[in-house]
């Protein structure tokens, strides 16, 4: 298994060299199923980032809003957060999250792999931190 | 005309993001570009003290050394009367690339950019300079409140 990860890892650091600059400052995963592993285990929910590396909005959000201290924290605390890039890595993730609008997040539950919430474009720090607390009552009634 | 550019400036309003980021941007210096053929240097000094009073209430400075070049293209084209303008604005500066040695270039940080066609071209490049200009400090804004 630590092998497959490893490998999907490094596959996936061959693509989109920004995209991987930021998973890295921002400790995001860049695989998928590795990512739903984790989850499992932790009982967290998935927050998966769908991006391409020619994107300016995708950029703008991760700059402006994801890498900020007050997000980072909230997401970290709160879920298992991936990156990846929506053309290059198509086939390692759901089919149904494969969306033609970009930046988009997926909240997803790791047991169903249903997405509990879901957030499109670009948006500043309190509206998205105001979206990831709707997602974390939406999980929190879910699983009630 | 004034009706479609009252239009826009409203959507501009409610859709004030830019892809660009306007963070910390204070200090400008005016760079003029007149390839327009009806604007003479009267016109050119009134829409530069525009520019500049519109720049300066929105709180950026003027007259430092090594500001960021606000630049102002104006292009056009007469055609059976008919003037087809183009008015381009924006924010040159120097920047470090994230190529191999972090490479310094000259860049455009910013451009707004719009095209009309016109029988009254002063009248209308002004107000187009105004709305490109209205743009511009609204995506600031919006790049540096908290």
């Amino acid at each position: 298994m630590k092998f497959f990860i490893i490998t999907c890892v490094f596959i996936s650091s061959i693509f989109g060299a920004d995209i991987d600059e930021f998973a890295l400052e921002a400790n995001y995963l860049r695989d998928y199923n590795s990512a739903l592993q984790v989850a499992k285990k932790e009982n967290k929910m998935i927050m998966l980032l769908v991006v391409a590396d020619y994107c300016p909005w995708c950029k703008k959000f991760e700059r402006k809003t994801l890498q900020k201290p007050e997000v980072s924290k909230i997401v970290q605390e709160n879920f298992i957060p991936v990156v990846i890039d929506k053309n290059k890595e198509k086939g390692s993730y759901p089919k149904e999250y494969n969306t033609p609008l970009i930046p988009t997040v997926y909240f997803i539950d790791p047991h169903t792999q249903e997405r509990v919430h879901e957030t499109v474009a670009y948006m500043k720090k309190k509206e998205y931190i105001s979206h990831i607390n709707d997602t974390l009552e939406l999980f929190k009634d879910k699983n009630k | 005309m004034r009706k479609l550019l009252l239009l826009i400036f409203t959507c501009s309003l409610v859709f004030s993001s830019s892809i660009y980021t306007l963070d910390n941007v204070k200090n400008l210096n005016i760079y003029f570009d007149n390839k327009s053929g009806f604007l003479d240097n009267k016109n050119k000094e009134d829409i530069n003290k525009l520019i500049t009073k519109e720049l300066t209430s929105a709180g950026f400075i003027f007259g430092k050394t090594d500001a960021i070049i606000f630049f102002v293209k104006v292009k056009a084209k007469e055609l059976d009367e008919t003037y087809f303008i183009n008015v381009e604005l924006g924010l040159a500066e120097e920047v470090i690339t994230k190529r191999e040695g972090s490479v310094e270039t000259f860049a455009h940080t910013y451009i707004g950019s719009e095209l009309i066609e016109s029988e009254e071209p002063y009248t209308d490049t002004v107000e187009l300079i105004e709305y490109l200009l209205h743009e511009f400090i609204e995506s600031y804004k919006d790049d540096n409140e908290e």
